[in-house]
């Protein structure tokens, strides 16, 4: 249990998906100037990380394994990503359409999200077992989701600052994103 | 035949500058902020990139026929994929100290925008020398941006120039010393923080040279599928756009089921 | 009904072809990743004892951390162990113990540590001495500050092969 806790919470602050490893960047930038629609881009990847891993690591340990195959990983994984945002946003479509309209938006982007690929492979890399995988999976939607909503807030003042005119922009973001990221790094004296 | 030749070399330069597609574009940040520790690594990760996007442009252009419309995507999906863990191959069994420093963002080429960008707005819709060419041009692009990165993140960060490089090429030379910074780093510039820092100020001094406004937001909102219409496309407005026009769809819908 | 299969038809035929490419892709690279690897841990172990003929150990003795063990024609024994650092299997180190079983050495395999902060347990040799001469866990031990989770994977590291080293110590020297 413990061990489990140390992977969730490593995944969310230490080993942030955005802010220490550099995946889910475009997301981050792109989609973070409002709160609403940060959080919802935080909740569709967390749901989309964990049902992905919940099908990619049978996939690897049933399939790949006993035959010899991990070399096909990164396609299986990707195309199962793919499939899978296409058959949620249907689904989504047919049976909850208020889910649908509030989180149907963010699917499409979410295929081509490396946060997502990075998730499903590290899992495997790390030698994670079934229910750690899915802990970590979570972990790293929901630090995901935290970056995402911490960095709205910021933008939001930013929007009111006096800057530089060349530093206006995709600039001065990616500075705020540096100070987000340097007090993430307060996290990494957390489990000694 | 002449102005063909010059479209032609356009389509090589115009990925350099022009429309260097992390500078300017501002895609494939992932690997631009992740690889860029050292210089090296930066070069490494930019030619590995671009063997993937030659590959796969190569590939799809000659397809551009085949592949249905429905399934586009898939099939761009896993053309993509094929390349990018027969690079793996082949990095691993002939370059092993660059195959260990890209560890997993290697595999993350896979969901690199600037591919999958360039598989739906080019490679699908034109020839396969002009798709070639274009590949190449976006990939010594995205190449130069990592070795620029690259180098003011190393020598900032740990006061070495292009370590690492001699050793990929089966080397001894290890890159070179830089006086005073080698002895006291910055070291926040090789953590991510620096990244995200420097990536800032070199879009900030590109488009001050370029004397142009800098961009307001992230191309294309988050996922490269919004690519395809990317003049138009910017982030967050996209989404809105796309809210209101399916909240119409739905409300016909309705009406229609009103009606019978 | 025909543009409900064709697209079908085709993206399966595009996914049988790749795979198709990628297996015959990685059966031409497969020796010479495999000789690629066998280099690596080879030169090691040269950095460690010099040049020598070495004999693989099959046997990790149920410890997942544990990668290879050779040993030597002369009864040194190399055990490579993987550990988390600051980043999870970012230390790869080959530990050395001479014929009579004290640790004689530490060599880097890789180290996927922070340059210029966890890097540091390879870069200053200081810290890989304290360790040589130990025969058991009761070395003293000192931490790199600004490298703290690097030194503590080097030490986890070092402990795991200790302990395997003298719980297997006749299965591994008479293979």
């Amino acid at each position: 249990m413990k061990n489990l806790m140390v992977i969730l919470l490593a995944a969310m602050l230490t080993d942030n998906f955005v802010l220490s490893k550099f995946m889910g960047i475009c997301p981050f930038l792109g989609v973070s100037k409002k709160l609403n629609s940060a959080t919802g881009m935080g909740i569709a990847v967390t749901f989309v990380m964990v049902c992905a891993t919940l099908v990619t690591y049978p996939i690897h340990h049933g399939i790949l394994v006993p035959n010899g195959l991990e070399y096909f990983d990164t396609v299986l994984f990707i195309l199962v990503i793919a499939l899978f945002v296409q058959l949620v946003e249907t689904m989504m479509k047919k049976m909850m359409p208020p889910l649908y309209k509030s989180l149907g938006v963010y699917l499409p982007l979410i295929t081509t999200n490396c946060a997502v690929l990075g998730v499903t492979v590290l899992n495997i890399d790390n030698n994670y077992g079934f229910l750690e995988s899915i802990v970590n999976a979570l972990g790293a939607g929901l630090g995901f989701m935290l970056s995402l909503v911490i960095f709205s807030g910021v933008r939001k003042k930013l929007e009111y600052a006096d800057i530089p005119e060349t530093f206006k922009g995709v600039p001065s973001t990616l500075i705020a994103a540096s100070i987000v990221s340097i007090s993430f790094m307060g996290f990494s004296g957390l489990f000694g | 035949m002449a102005d063909k030749k010059v479209s032609l070399g356009k389509e090589f330069t115009k990925g350099i500058i022009k429309e260097n597609p992390t500078l300017v574009m501002l895609l494939g940040m992932c690997p631009t902020l992740a690889v860029t520790t050292q210089a090296a690594n930066g070069i490494g990760m930019g030619l590995a990139t671009t063997f993937v996007l030659l590959g796969s442009n190569i590939v799809i252009s000659l397809l551009r026929k085949v592949i249905p419309d429905k399934v586009r995507i898939p099939s761009f999906i896993v053309i993509i994929a094929s390349f990018v863990t027969l690079i793996g191959f082949i990095l691993e069994g002939f370059v092993p100290p660059l195959y260990e420093s890209l560890g997993i963002y290697l595999t993350l080429i896979t969901v690199n925008c600037i591919i999958f960008g360039r598989a739906e707005m080019f490679a699908s819709k034109n020839g396969v020398v002009a798709s070639a060419l274009d590949a190449l041009g976006m990939g010594l692009g995205f190449t130069l941006a990592l070795f620029i990165m690259g180098t003011v993140r190393e020598i900032v960060g740990s006061g070495t120039w292009l370590a690492g490089l001699g050793k990929m090429i089966g080397t001894e030379w290890d890159g070179f010393t830089i006086p005073v910074v080698h002895d006291n780093p910055v070291l926040m510039f090789i953590m991510p923080a620096g990244g995200f820092f420097t990536l800032g100020v070199i879009i900030a001094v590109v488009t001050k040279l370029a004397n142009k406004k800098p961009p307001q937001e992230i191309a294309c909102g988050g996922g490269c599928e919004g690519c395809p219409h990317s003049a138009g496309c910017s982030g967050e407005s996209k989404l809105e756009v796309k809210v209101e026009a399916e909240a119409k769809a739905d409300e016909k819908a309705e009406k229609a089921g009103d009606g019978e | 009904m025909k543009d409900k299969i064709l697209p079908t038809i085709v993206l399966t035929i595009i996914c049988v072809v790749a795979a198709v490419l990628l297996a015959f892709a990685y059966e031409g690279t497969k020796d010479s990743i495999a000789k690629q690897k066998e280099l690596k841990f080879s030169s090691t172990v040269e950095l460690l004892f010099g040049e020598c003929e070495i004999r693989m150990v099959n046997d990790t003795f149920g410890v997942d951390a544990i990668k290879n063990i050779a040993v030597t024609s002369d009864g040194k024994t190399a055990v490579e162990v993987v550990a988390d650092g600051y980043s999870k299997g970012g230390i790869d180190v080959l530990i050395g113990f001479d014929e009579n079983g004290t640790l004689c050495g530490i060599e880097f395999v890789a180290l996927g540590e922070t340059p210029g902060l966890g890097s540091k347990v390879r870069d200053i040799p200081t810290f890989r001495e304290q360790f040589i001469g130990a025969t058991d866990d009761s070395y003293s031990f000192d931490a790199i500050s600004g490298a703290t989770f690097s030194s503590k994977g080097m030490k986890n590291a070092v402990d795991t092969a200790l302990k395997v080293y003298n719980e297997n110590k006749e299965a591994i020297l008479n293979g």
